[in-house]
């Protein structure tokens, strides 16, 4: 039985649905969404964006998904958050190297570190399980009203 | 780049249903893009041998290919047609491991 968290990653519609309300809730400047592409029986879509905050911060995300099963699900994914114009994100999720089944997690860059798995101290507990633009989202704006990361 | 003067009420993007055809020229985009045929991709991205593995396309790519490789083999042909019909046992096996190495 599949997860709350992974419920709604197999419920395309819904996912996006909560995902723009999300976004709406940033404090945005520009954006520049390429809506979500999905075929007819929504097993596949690509999503991407950049997104233009105060503070001169940009999100900059990339999601590409299959639904192999009705709980089975591969994605890769990509998540920027940093300053404009600088070298380092501020963190980043993503999944290079390897697809990311459902269940799975991904790993965080930070601060143009090294990966950080699942399980790593310096996560202090965040899982890092189907993350997904929600979570992004949330961590965002958490971090423009200059509140602490989970890891710092 | 849209500009947005005030928070708006309207959503701030909307899906587009579109055809199967379009996430199998994405496909081929990248093959153009990278100079590499999809099943070659696909196979050094299992293995772990491509040269930057941080491209957020290839991410894309391996998912699409996992998508439609039906379609793709479908519309490519297997690798190893040619020699299929001369060596027929040798081959299919050859064949049989690459179809179980691009289900993993």
């Amino acid at each position: 039985m599949p997860t709350a968290r992974a419920q709604l990653l197999l419920s395309p519609a819904e996912y996006f649905k909560l995902a723009d309300q999300a976004l709406r809730s940033c404090p945005y400047r520009l954006t520049d969404i390429d809506g979500p592409k999905i075929n007819r029986d929504s097993s596949v879509y690509i999503f991407s964006g950049k997104i233009e905050l105060e503070g001169d911060f940009r999100l900059k995300f990339t999601e590409t998904s299959f639904r192999e099963s009705p709980n089975q699900l591969v994605r890769a994914i990509d998540y920027d958050f940093r300053r404009s114009g600088t070298k380092n994100e501020i963190f980043r999720f993503d999944n290079h190297g390897d697809t990311l089944d459902l269940g799975k997690p991904c790993h965080l860059h930070v601060n143009g570190s090294s990966r950080i798995y699942e399980g790593d101290t310096r996560l202090n507990g965040y899982s890092l399980i189907d993350i997904h633009l929600l979570d992004v989202v949330g961590l965002v704006c958490k971090f423009i009203r200059g509140e602490k990361l989970p890891w710092q | 780049m849209q500009k947005l003067e005030t928070r708006p009420e309207h959503q701030m993007f909307q899906s587009t249903v579109v055809e199967d055809d379009f996430f199998l020229l994405r496909i081929r985009s990248f093959e153009k893009k990278y100079d590499k045929s999809w099943l070659e991709f696909y196979t050094d991205f299992k293995s772990g041998t491509l040269d930057d593995c941080t491209n957020p396309d290839y991410g894309q790519w391996a998912v699409l290919c996992r998508a439609y490789w039906a379609e793709l083999f479908e519309s490519s042909g297997p690798p190893l047609t040619g020699t299929i019909a001369s060596k027929p046992e040798q081959c299919s096996g050859l064949s049989i491991s690459a179809l179980v190495m691009l289900s993993l």
